[in-house]
């Protein structure tokens, strides 16, 4: 893989906001790299997930953590916002958290007699919201528009958020009961689900050694800065899709709405194939191939999928590996 | 024939959503096929009688299939037609004499019989051939088509083809086929018919498309190859089951059963065999009771000889006669009626159920035996009050049967015209009358057209001429028309006397003449035949014989005795058997008996005198012999076919591949090339490891395969494929290493290549 090419330079920017040119795909790959070794410090285990996690913000894309309590949803979402230099804000959602307390309020200062604007935790690089599901609707939904439009809305004065800007949710799947699950409309808009699980017994015997003394988190230093991500993003944006790779998403995605009730959305399709864009990059190539659409496709498409009404919804994993299983790669 | 019975259900299987075409051509298939076999029954029945009947039963097994084939199911269908079987064989074997009798203790002789049935017994020369006709039919009927209208094709034709088998088998098919070109077509008809209907068949059960006639293509051909090979089993050239050694007088009969009535014939003036007897007499070799229009048949079994037969029941002259035979034969020429054999040669002697002799094996030259006869010898007051109480046994088999008489009504009216001019008042008289009618009014020639259809009607209202067969013939129907027992028999007249007591018979000599029954007396020879015409001829013939110095026309003084002889009517040669087996036996008492042959010969039609020739096979179609066009058209069909079938088979997908492997071909584009050179990799791969799976990438196949010891140049090449198929494409380089990892991969894995890889 000494070769990887270098994006075509002549492409448009899309987001005129950003002025600085993509990095080359080797050096996109490089600063991965180094913020995956860096979280990896961490972090004990979950390989697969830290990078799940990293490559979703290079696609712009939003993760759900699942999991139990404890199990390091947080910590994974602090390093990484810790190796990038970035804002990182953490929401802890409760029953009571209105929308305001998650965008911010005007608030009127009595010294200058006019409304001021609060900005609410949404305003970071990096978003933790803890717990999504304890919060009612009302307030989720407020964290949703966030993430799908990348800009607030408060009384009528519209915000743009800083970039890049990824909100990582976690949800309990304990205590079921007392949570307000998440509309399949919403968790739609989550690029990856993700489930961290129990560490392996070494991996907990090793995460004991690190948090003996100072927690390995306090001295961790960034690797990478706001701006070398953003210009990471546009390598990923610009890797090749071509056109047999996209085929195969698109066959994938098919293969799923013919065998379940609901099956993945268009908007699935994209996600997944932005993901799998930030994989090739991982990999250091300038194209999409197969196998990154298979790599992608559980985490990405498992969520989005519903077999029926009331049934569990982990099925969707079973769906989206029999479409790997069975659709002809060309 | 009698093909549109099968058409009819065609309408009820149109489906409602719109015609199937495929559907359709398969049930058109099935009813071509159907109509095939139907029609060689029905031919059958056109001789035994029961047409109408054989077309209801049919048509009506046809549309119960279609009902049932809704109702019930495929085991149920499938009890019901081996009941139908059981019951209908079971029946008609009741209805034979001594049927029960059969049924309860002789099921060997069942087994015999069925199977000298399948190894080419005519139907026709069973005893109750039309109920076995009118058994048979509706059970492949039904079952065939319930199985078409259930869309289980194949086990349809199978149904249908095991029916067109067991007539094929029993020669009958290749009987009633053997005219013309329709008829052969109708032959091919049959197996087309059911290719076609497998054919179709699947494809609508399939859903195929035309694309996929290429299975059609190749079964035509297998059919169209199979149909130019002769049968070699078919017919009476091969007999799997000796019919003989059985006692049972049942349904069936052995051979020589069947003499076909030809057109032209020309004399044999060769010896056959000299007699030494008191007497001259008529030499019987075969008796024929049921008449098809167009030949004589043998119903009945023939038996071993054992012992003493049965005298006729009236005044008898007793006539011993010692047989030598000067060509090789196997029929027992000895004037009716045989008593008694004597010598070793009693052990390979049979009766027939009509009282005659045959011989299992064939008579070599010099071989020798001795006959003991009771000839009926009546004075005329006895034959003019013998009356007619005639025994039932006679009744059954020598008159004209009430369910389809042999002839029309007009052949009645006419005989009855004859009969009352000569102002008969008797079976006697009325036969006297008819013999003397048929000498007076036709001629005696060789020379004949040979009719279609009824020769004794033909005989009686158009022909002028004809010779001893037509004679014969035509004598016994109109005997039969006047309900008096008559039967067709042939065999050679007195012959030449050369001595005190002896005869030469020679080939011309052969003769057909009629029996006729009469209560107390027994079997009364008449000869319809007229005696001057017939002496001429035999007389010229012998002399154009003698003058281009043939060797086989006199023994010991012939040539000196005048040649005042009888009648003559031509026979082809006797049996020369290929197989024979030359077993000597010397008996003392009889001096010269020669050799034999145990189970020799089975063409017995080709000795037995009166122009018996006509075996089945002579008539057979042939498929496509000699003309070299047909012969080109044969080649060329066959060609697509197998072109068809190894298509079918993989073989041109199997050589494309192995070429598509070692050949990179020209060079193109960069990715084009990579792209080549990675499905050369993956057949070279997959005839080692297995193919990819449809859901791996090529770069996870090798990755897979590494495992098991794929090298690390493959992982090059795939990583090309990738850039290539996926990425911006690769440069002519890089494709030019793609090409030479694969050439190298390639070369290392075949074997006679190997040394020169790397």
């Amino acid at each position: 893989m000494t070769d990887a090419n270098t994006p075509d330079a002549s492409h448009q920017p899309s987001r005129p906001a950003t002025t600085t040119d993509a990095l080359t795909v080797d050096q996109a790959a490089q600063v991965s790299h180094d913020v995956l070794a860096n979280v990896e410090d961490v972090i004990v285990g979950h390989p697969d997930e830290i990078e799940h996690v990293f490559t979703a913000i290079l696609a712009r894309g939003h993760i759900l953590l699942e999991d139990v309590p404890g199990v390091g949803k947080t910590m994974l979402a602090r390093s990484i916002a810790a190796s990038i230099d970035c804002s990182f804000k953490r929401v802890q959602f409760t029953p009571d958290l209105l929308p305001s307390d998650i965008t911010g309020v005007n608030v009127f200062n009595q010294k200058t007699r006019e409304f001021e604007f609060q900005e609410g935790p949404v305003f970071a690089n990096i978003v933790l919201g803890d717990e999504i599901n304890r919060a009612p609707p009302k307030t989720q939904s407020a964290l949703l528009e966030a993430m799908e439009e990348e800009q607030v809305t408060v009384d009528g004065t519209t915000r743009k958020l800083p970039q890049p800007f990824t909100v990582i949710a976690t949800q309990n799947a304990v205590e079921p009961n007392r949570t307000y699950e998440l509309p399949l409309a919403e968790v739609d808009r989550f690029m990856k689900k993700l489930n961290l699980g129990y560490p392996s017994q070494a991996e907990e015997s090793e995460m004991l050694a690190r948090v003996v003394g100072d927690h390995p988190i306090d001295s961790l230093e960034p690797v990478t800065d706001v701006e070398t991500v953003q210009r990471a993003r546009r390598t990923v944006a610009e890797v090749t899709v071509k056109e047999p790779v996209r085929n195969y998403a698109t066959r994938i995605s098919e293969f799923t709405r013919e065998h379940a009730k609901l099956g993945v959305s268009p908007r699935g399709t994209i996600a997944l194939l932005r993901a799998a864009q930030a994989r090739a990059v991982l990999r250091g190539r300038g194209y999409v191939i197969p196998d990154d659409i298979q790599a992608e496709a559980p985490r990405v498409l498992s969520h989005r999928i519903r077999l029926s009404a009331s049934g569990p919804r982990d099925r969707g994993v079973q769906v989206v590996e029999e479409a790997i299983e069975t659709v002809p790669v060309e | 024939m009698s093909a549109p019975t099968a058409y009819r259900a065609r309408s009820e299987t149109e489906v409602d959503d719109g015609v199937d075409w495929f559907r359709l051509c398969a049930l058109g298939g099935l009813a071509v096929m159907t109509a095939t076999w139907v029609a060689v029954l029905y031919d059958l029945t056109i001789t035994l009688g029961g047409s109408v009947p054989l077309l209801l039963l049919v048509t009506g097994s046809i549309a119960l299939a279609a009902v049932l084939s809704r109702l019930i199911s495929e085991r149920v269908a499938a009890v019901l037609t081996v009941g139908l079987l059981v019951v209908s064989y079971g029946s008609y074997i009741l209805s034979t004499p001594n049927g029960l009798e059969l049924l309860l203790q002789a099921w060997d002789k069942i087994i015999a019989d069925s199977i000298s049935l399948l190894t080419g017994l005519t139907v026709l020369r069973l005893k109750e051939a039309h109920l076995w006709v009118l058994g048979f039919a509706p059970a492949p009927a039904f079952f065939s088509w319930y199985l078409a209208f259930r869309r289980r094709y194949v086990l349809s034709a199978v149904v249908g083809g095991l029916a067109f088998l067991v007539l094929v088998l029993t020669g009958d098919a290749a009987t009633a086929f053997s005219g013309g070109w329709i008829q052969r077509g109708m032959l091919f008809g049959a197996t087309l018919g059911g290719i076609a209907m497998i054919g179709f068949g699947e494809l609508e059960r399939h859903g195929g498309s035309v694309l996929q006639a290429d299975v059609l293509v190749v079964l035509f051909t297998l059919m169209l190859i199979g149909s130019a090979i002769q049968l070699p089993f078919t017919g009476s050239a091969l007999r799997l089951v000796e019919g003989g050694p059985t006692t049972v007088e049942g349904s069936l009969t052995s051979s020589p059963g069947e003499t076909t009535i030809q057109g032209s014939i020309e004399l044999s003036p060769e010896v056959r065999f000299t007699v030494t007897a008191d007497d001259p007499q008529y030499w019987r070799v075969g008796v024929y009771d049921r008449f098809t229009g167009g030949s004589w048949l043998r119903t009945g079994q023939a038996g071993p000889y054992s012992g003493q037969l049965d005298p006729p029941p009236g005044d008898t002259e007793t006539v011993s006669q010692l047989v030598r035979m000067h060509d090789r034969a196997n029929v027992m020429p000895a004037a009716n009626q045989p008593v008694r054999v004597e010598g070793q040669v009693r052990e390979y002697t049979q009766v027939t159920s009509h009282g005659g002799l045959q011989s299992t094996v064939t008579f070599q030259p010099n071989d020798t035996y001795r006959v003991v006869s009771e000839v009926p010898d009546p004075d005329e007051a006895t034959l003019q009050n013998a009356g007619t109480d005639y025994p039932t046994a006679v009744q059954q088999v020598y008159l004209a049967g009430d369910k389809q008489p042999d002839f029309s009504n007009g052949f009645e009216s006419r005989t009855q015209e004859i009969v009352d001019t000569a102002g008969a008042e008797n079976p006697y008289e009325t036969a006297v009358a008819i013999e003397d009618w048929l000498e007076e009014n036709r001629e005696y020639s060789l020379d004949v057209d040979r009719p279609n259809g009824n020769v004794a009607e033909s005989f009686l209202f158009e022909m002028e001429q004809g010779y001893c067969v037509y004679y014969a013939t035509t004598m016994a129907m109109m005997l039969r028309s006047q309900d008096i027992p008559a039967r067709y028999v042939v065999g050679y007249t007195p012959g030449q006397q050369v001595g005190e007591n002896q005869w030469v018979v020679r080939g011309l000599n052969s003769h057909a003449w009629v029996e006729v029954y009469f209560p107390d007396v027994g079997w009364v020879k008449f000869d319809p035949t007229p005696g001057g015409a017939r002496s001429d001829a035999e007389v010229t013939s012998i002399e154009d014989a003698r003058q281009s110095g043939d060797g086989q026309v006199d023994v010991g003084g012939s040539e000196d005795e005048p040649l005042t002889t009888t009648t003559a009517i031509p026979t082809n040669r006797p049996t020369s058997n290929a197989t024979d087996r030359n077993r000597t036996f010397r008996d003392p008492d009889l001096p010269g008996v020669g050799s034999d042959n145990p189970g020799g010969s089975f063409n017995g039609t080709a000795s037995t005198p009166g122009a018996t020739v006509g075996e089945p096979e002579g008539d057979r179609p042939d498929g496509f012999s000699e003309e070299q066009q047909r012969y080109a058209a044969f080649a060329l069909v066959a060609m697509v076919g197998l072109a068809a079938g190894a298509h079918r088979a993989g073989a041109t997908r199997a050589v494309r591949r192995a070429a598509k492997l070692r050949w990179q071909g020209t060079k193109r584009e960069p990715d084009t090339d990579v792209e080549r050179a990675v499905e050369r990799l993956e057949l070279m791969l997959e005839r080692r490891y297995g193919p990819r799976e449809p859901n791996e990438s090529p770069s996870q196949y090798v990755e897979r395969l590494s495992m098991s010891g794929v090298d690390t140049r493959a992982d090059r090449v795939v990583e090309l494929h990738e850039k290539a198929v996926y990425g911006p494409g690769v440069s002519r380089e890089e494709a030019d290493e793609a090409i030479d990892l694969v050439d190298t991969m390639v070369r290392s894995n075949t074997p006679l290549l190997r040394r020169f890889a790397d």
